[in-house]
């Protein structure tokens, strides 16, 4: 990196705050998408206030260098990995919680600051901040926000754009910008704050957060239901939404993710087992315990083989064991493991599983398929060896037959992990050249240099 | 050889980052070259010839604790202390050993003790015990054998373990001697540094096989599991010391007052993490009449290192010491007026915690706690 652009970066954040180590620059390489995505930045800067990062939008726009703003790295798409030779910003600096308003049941924080975190905060008062992506120990809320992160409670509490009521923003070319406010009703003007929500950091740098926030659920009940078919699983998916139940967690995993399970963990899960349901129902005492005879009653109608209600807190814990482990399950079967995410409307999840494992046999590779039943997003998850450089075309070919395969179904392509680089090449299947175009149009309108994340979600033009 | 294990293990961090928040180097530090996802990418890196060894590196591979959480909660089950010991292999053969470790290695190699000390001051703590217990030292054929590291023989902070442990077994009427002057270090700062430590284990073993003691009692974690791990077979059975006391507590009755106190348990990481040995301790604070155990929200296999951990201390003690000052500060979350451990690294390091915070709470090993809630004690 040029010494007079490191220079006035060291000016801007102070001369702790820009890293330039070699060691420094591996560790910024990456995010948890694969390897073969990971790219050099110049150097990586810290910045601790709106000054600061407004600072160093301007000087990248002056002297133009790309940037890449990042939270803790985690997302699975691509969307962190540093324009070559870029610079990162890493907003881990700007973590403090700035103020929970009880009385308007919001929460502002900065982009810093850590999901579990912010959840423990305002559980700590009763209240409830919902998303939960798989990674919300260590996950930033600027990085939910920039990617749209879901979890197990989309189901029933929306993802993470339906949490924010308001952003401050630095633009590209170094504006503030305040979209939203605190209240649930503004509709003054375009909805800003909604177009900045999943932009992948390409639109804009999040310096201020405000979430909703609603009361914690009384109580919950927790169940799981073994299937001998798939296609029974998923009616049983589609009949306790049509009783007007909506559970707040409804994850299924197949026979292949319940058999590296079962290996891994020896829960007792017999191997002729097909699909496993794992329901939660939440909500007021009353409505817990009826939900829950009903979705119990609509899974033995529709014919699982066998249903468990957790009557106590461990006894939840312990039905949840098999979920749980299904991630780690899968990545310890082979050295590489892609975590990969399609959605397709619920009613369609037994031929989607189905195709996924006739896409998977015909390119002779292994995929196991859990995910949230409940909003139709499936994780199929392929375990192969990235140094087997053949066997990897065959996993890329796959995987491009099961996008395609889940938007003719009617579903997309990504459901909560973003587009990022990895995706890239399918937008136009989800989105249409008409989409893309549109999002371009947006793009050069507020970053016409094209400094910030380039070429992520879709190609520079 | 090191770089091909290290090949085929790097491999498997899918870089999820879930280590990242459970590691007490990284929360500390905030950096990702100091979380575990960060170094096993270093590492990578160095393996795969993209980044060349260097100080930086060294450092940076030194200041894991070897604490082994990140293991624990690694979804991938990578082994992160394998890659870590790899690399700390290679490093340790290289320019860029850290000076502190070198210095740490010269001391052993000359004293046979990590402090430096003149051998026979090892005795020490034991002085005023030779007329009571004239089999203390090298004694042929007792029934156990007590090995009793170097910071509880050298460090006066902690001379009450040594002492309350023999008073106990002594009460007891367990015949027990010691290895005296000739005791040496295990190896374990060695092992942690990527260092061999054939040397300390011929002396060692020479010097334990010729008392044909029945069992060898550990008062120090980290030498258990190095004799337990590293050592070939001893000819002896090898215990810690807390799971000693509780099988002599529940094979002899031992009259006990009570202790009205709230006491939480550390785990130390050589003794939980990495030996299993969970309850034992646990079991003999729950024998102890009116005493309350409260566990810290972090315990057992997720216990929070105490900063005591590996060679970060010779290393980088300011981090130490903040490391240190979490796990104080976990346990005052819990309400506890002790916090009772197995480990004098352990106790040592929060003990100083508590006085930097000027917290009102104790630190006492559980030999400790066991001697002060004895009805009748034993001294000279």
């Amino acid at each position: 990196m040029e010494s007079e652009v490191l220079n006035r970066l060291r000016e801007i954040v102070g001369e702790g705050y820009v890293l330039t180590s070699p060691e420094d620059l591996v560790c910024y390489s990456y995010d948890a998408s694969q390897p073969t995505l990971d790219q050099l930045p110049g150097a990586v800067v810290i910045p601790g206030s709106v000054e600061e990062v407004v600072a160093i939008l301007r000087l990248a726009n002056e002297m133009g260098f790309k940037v890449v703003p990042r939270g803790s790295g985690t997302n699975l798409s691509g969307g962190t990995v540093p324009p070559p030779g870029g610079v990162v910003i890493n907003m881990l600096r700007m973590d403090r919680i700035l103020e929970v308003d009880e009385r308007n049941l919001t929460a502002t924080v900065e982009p810093g600051v850590i999901t579990d975190a912010l959840q423990r905060e305002v559980e700590s008062r009763g209240l409830f901040y919902p998303p939960d992506p798989a990674s919300s120990a260590i996950c930033t809320i600027g990085g939910n926000v920039a990617e749209n992160a879901g979890g197990l409670r989309g189901l029933k509490y929306g993802v993470t754009k339906d949490y924010v009521l308001g952003l401050e923003v630095v633009l590209p070319t170094g504006e503030v910008l305040t979209t939203g406010s605190k209240c649930v009703k503004d509709v003054a003007g375009y909805s800003l704050t909604q177009l900045f929500i999943g932009s992948e950091g390409t639109l804009g740098l999040f310096t201020k957060i405000t979430l909703k926030l609603i009361p914690v659920p009384d109580a919950k009940r927790t169940m799981l239901a073994l299937f001998d078919e798939m296609e029974v699983a998923s009616r049983a998916v589609s009949e306790i939404i049509a009783s007007k139940v909506i559970p707040s967690t409804m994850e299924i995993l197949d026979r292949t993710t319940l058999k590296y399970v079962e290996e891994y963990k020896g829960l007792g899960i017999p191997s002729d087992v097909e699909a496993l349901l794992l329901l939660e129902v939440d909500g007021p005492m009353e409505v817990v315990r009826r939900d829950g005879e009903r979705v119990k009653d609509i899974c033995r109608r529709v014919g699982a083989r066998e249903v468990r209600v957790a009557e106590s807190e461990e006894g939840a814990e312990k039905l949840k064991e098999a979920r749980k482990a299904a991630l780690p399950a899968l990545a310890r079967v082979r050295p590489t493991t892609i975590l990969e995410d399609v959605t397709v409307p619920r009613s369609e999840i037994a031929p989607m599983v189905q195709s996924i494992r006739e896409i998977a046999s015909r390119n002779d590779i292994q995929i196991a398929i859990f995910g949230h039943a409940g909003d139709g997003n499936l994780h199929p998850t392929c375990m192969t060896d990235e140094r087997d450089e053949e066997e990897m075309k065959r996993v890329e070919a796959a995987f491009g037959e099961i996008f395609r395969r889940a938007v003719e179904l009617g579903g997309t392509i990504t459901g909560e992990h973003g587009v990022g680089l990895k995706k890239r090449p399918f937008l136009a299947l989800a989105v249409g050249d008409e989409g893309i175009d549109t999002m371009r149009r947006i793009k050069q309108a507020l970053d016409p240099n094209d400094i910030l994340n380039p070429g992520k979600i879709f190609a520079p033009r | 050889m090191l770089q091909s294990v290290l090949s085929e293990e790097v491999i498997n961090c899918m870089r999820c980052a879930y280590c990242s928040p459970t590691c007490p180097t990284y929360i500390s530090l905030q950096t990702e070259r100091a979380s575990p996802r960060g170094m096993i990418a270093l590492i990578r890196a160095l393996v795969e010839e993209r980044l060349p060894l260097s100080k930086n590196l060294a450092t940076q591979i030194y200041h894991c604790l070897d604490c082994q959480l990140c293991k624990v909660k690694c979804p991938a089950g990578v082994n992160t202390d394998e890659i870590f010991a790899c690399a700390k292999e290679i490093l340790a053969q290289s320019k860029f050993f850290p000076s502190p470790l070198d210095k740490l290695r010269t001391r052993i190699r000359e004293t046979g003790n990590i402090a430096g000390e003149d051998k026979e001051t090892r005795l020490l703590w034991g002085q005023d015990y030779s007329e009571l217990f004239p089999e203390l030292v090298r004694a042929k054929d007792a029934e156990v054998l007590l090995f009793l590291g170097c910071i509880a023989s050298l460090f006066p902070m902690v001379y009450a373990l040594p002492q309350a442990l023999i008073e106990i077994m002594g009460k007891a009427g367990i015949e027990f001697t010691t290895l005296g002057e000739e005791e040496i270090c295990c190896g374990y700062p060695l092992l942690a540094a990527g260092l061999p430590i054939d040397d300390q284990m011929e002396r060692n073993l020479a010097q334990l096989k010729a008392l044909g003691a029945k069992k060898l009692v550990t008062a120090c974690p980290s030498c258990y599991h190095t004799f337990k791990e590293n050592y070939p077979d001893m000819g002896m059975e090898v215990w810690h010391a807390s799971e000693f006391l509780a099988q002599l507590l529940e094979e002899r009755s031992i009259p006990f007052k009570p202790f009205p106190k709230g006491v939480t348990y550390h785990d130390p990481c050589d003794l939980g993490r990495k030996s299993g040995v969970y309850e034992p301790p646990r079991q003999i604070l729950q024998a102890i009449p009116g005493l309350e155990l409260v566990e810290m929200e972090a315990n057992r296999a997720e216990a929070f290192c105490c900063g005591g951990g590996g060679n970060l201390e010779s290393i980088d003690p300011a981090l130490s010491a903040a490391i240190a000052d979490r796990r104080l500060a976990q346990a005052q979350a819990v309400g506890a007026q002790v916090i009772a451990s197995a480990c004098q690294q352990c106790e040592r390091t929060l003990a100083m915690a508590a006085r930097r915070a000027k917290a009102r709470i104790k630190v006492m090993d559980i030999a400790q706690l066991v001697r002060e809630a004895m009805e009748e004690r034993w001294r000279p």
